[in-house]
C-alpha cells in the first residue's frame, strides 16, 4: 500500500476496505480476481482531468476514493455539472458501451484513486460475467434515472429559485435523513453550485439571500440548514420566473 | 399561485423501453428461463396498475388494451400525460434502481399486462448474462440519448 498525501493507494481488490456493498467492484471472489487482472491503478491530484467531453471513450474509470465532477460545456462557454461522482461509481460507462465520445468532461475535485479497465477488455468481462454486468447496469439505471430527473427539474422547471431548492432537496434526499429539518455541510462555491442548476454566481447568492429571508435555510460558511424541507418543496412553482 | 407540472415534461422526452427491444430473438434457454418467470395479468377499465409514491414489485408489460400514464398534481388533480404503447415496458429503471414511480398508470379500456416480478427479474439478470448485456446496451444508449438531450434542453 503506498500513500500519496492523504491519500492511501489499495492496489490489492481484495484487500480493500474502503468497498462497500453498493460498489461495482463489490463481487464474488471469483470475479473480482478476474476484475483486478484487467485494472490498472491510478492516483490523480485535485484538478486533473480523466476525459474531456467529445473524446473517444477507451475505458472506464471506476472511482475508488475521492470525488470527481462531471460537467458538460456549450460552445459559448456555458459549463452545467451534471453530476459529482462518489466512491464506488464508474465514470465513463455509457460511452465505453456504445463505444462513442464522452458525454462529459470528468474533473478530479479531491486526490482520488481511480481503477482504468480498457474498453475492450471491460465489455468482455461483462459480457461473461452476469454479476459484474447486472452491477454495471444498476449503476446505468441510476444515471439514467439522475439524467430523467435533471431533465425534469433544471431543464424544465419554470424558475432559478425552483431549481436551486430542487437540488437542496436532492440532497436532502440523497442524505436519507427523515427529520423535517436538515444539515448540509456545502463544498461547493457559489459558481459551482450556479453551474448545477445553470445560473450565474450572482443569482445564486441573490436567491440563497432570499432563502434565507423568507426563513427556508439558514446558512453560516458552509453550513446550510433546511429548516423545513415540507415548506421548502412547497415553495416550489409558487414564484415567477427568474434567470 | 398553481402548481405547474411542466416538471413531468420529461417524460415525453425519454423514450420508453419496448419488450421487442429486450426481449426478442433470445437464444433457446434464455428465452425458457423468462417465460417461466412470466405470468398474465387482466385489469378492468379504469383499474390502477401502478400508483406513483410505490415501489414497484414487478416490471410490466402491455399486451392489449389501452392503458394510460398521469401524474397525481396536488389533492384532486390529475394530469394524463399520454397512453402506454403496445408492447412497452413499464417499471423497468425503478425496478433496477429500486426507487419508487413517478407517474399512475391506469387502464382505460380491459388490459392484458406480461408481469415479472421484481426478484425473479434480477435474478434472470444475474443467471443470464446474454439479457443483461442486452440491457446493458440498451440502457447505455438511452443514457447517452437523454444526456444529449439534457445538452440540447439546458443551454
Amino acid at each position: 500500500m503506498k500513500v500519496l498525501n492523504s491519500l492511501k493507494i489499495e492496489h490489492k481488490c481484495e484487500d480493500c476496505d474502503i468497498r462497500e456493498s453498493n460498489f461495482f467492484c463489490d463481487l464474488r471472489d471469483s470475479n473480482l480476481k478476474i476484475f483486478e487482472s484487467l485494472k490498472i491503478t491510478n492516483a490523480y491530484p485535485k484538478g486533473s482531468t480523466l476525459f474531456m467531453q467529445g473524446q473517444q471513450s477507451n475505458g472506464v474509470y471506476i472511482l475508488c476514493q475521492g470525488r470527481v465532477k462531471l460537467s458538460t460545456g456549450s460552445k459559448d462557454g456555458k459549463v452545467i455539472i451534471l453530476h459529482i461522482a462518489e466512491p464506488g461509481e464508474i465514470l465513463g460507462l455509457s460511452s465505453t458501451i456504445t463505444q462513442s465520445t464522452h458525454i462529459a468532461t470528468a474533473e478530479v475535485l479531491e486526490p482520488c484513486q481511480v481503477n482504468f479497465v480498457k474498453a475492450a477488455e471491460f465489455l468482455f468481462f461483462l459480457q461473461s460475467n452476469a454479476e459484474a454486468c447486472l452491477s454495471a447496469v444498476r449503476q446505468l439505471s441510476q444515471n439514467y434515472q439522475t439524467a430523467y430527473l435533471q431533465i425534469c427539474s433544471l431543464g424544465l422547471s419554470s424558475s432559478v429559485a425552483d431549481k436551486l431548492a430542487m437540488l437542496f432537496l436532492g440532497w436532502c434526499k440523497a442524505s436519507g435523513n427523515p427529520h423535517d429539518s436538515e444539515h448540509i455541510k456545502i463544498s461547493y462555491t457559489h459558481e459551482e453550485i450556479g453551474q448545477m442548476i445553470g445560473t450565474s454566481r450572482e443569482t445564486v447568492t441573490r436567491l440563497l439571500k432570499e432563502f434565507k429571508e423568507r426563513h427556508l435555510i439558514s446558512l453560516k460558511g458552509s453550513d446550510l440548514l433546511i429548516h423545513d424541507k415540507k415548506a421548502l418543496e412547497d415553495s416550489i412553482g409558487t414564484r415567477t420566473k427568474s434567470r | 399561485m398553481k402548481k405547474r407540472v411542466r416538471k413531468f415534461e420529461g417524460h415525453f422526452i425519454c423514450r420508453p423501453f419496448f419488450s421487442d427491444e429486450l426481449f426478442a430473438d433470445l437464444e433457446e434457454n434464455t428465452s425458457k428461463s423468462l417465460a417461466r418467470i412470466r405470468t398474465k395479468r387482466r385489469y378492468q377499465k379504469n383499474d390502477t396498475v401502478v400508483s406513483a409514491g410505490d415501489v414497484p414489485d414487478f416490471i410490466f408489460i402491455l399486451n392489449s388494451g389501452q392503458a394510460r400514464l398521469s401524474v397525481t398534481n396536488g389533492i384532486n388533480s390529475v394530469t394524463n400525460l399520454r397512453l402506454v404503447k403496445k408492447d412497452e415496458i413499464l417499471g423497468l429503471n425503478e425496478v433496477l434502481a429500486n426507487s419508487f414511480c413517478e407517474m399512475n398508470v391506469e387502464t382505460v379500456t380491459i388490459c392484458e399486462f406480461d408481469c415479472v416480478r421484481r426478484r425473479d427479474f434480477l435474478d434472470l439478470l444475474s443467471r443470464e448474462p446474454e439479457i443483461c448485456y442486452r440491457l446493458l446496451n440498451l440502457l447505455g444508449l438511452r443514457t447517452q440519448q437523454i444526456y444529449e438531450t439534457f445538452s440540447s434542453v439546458s443551454f
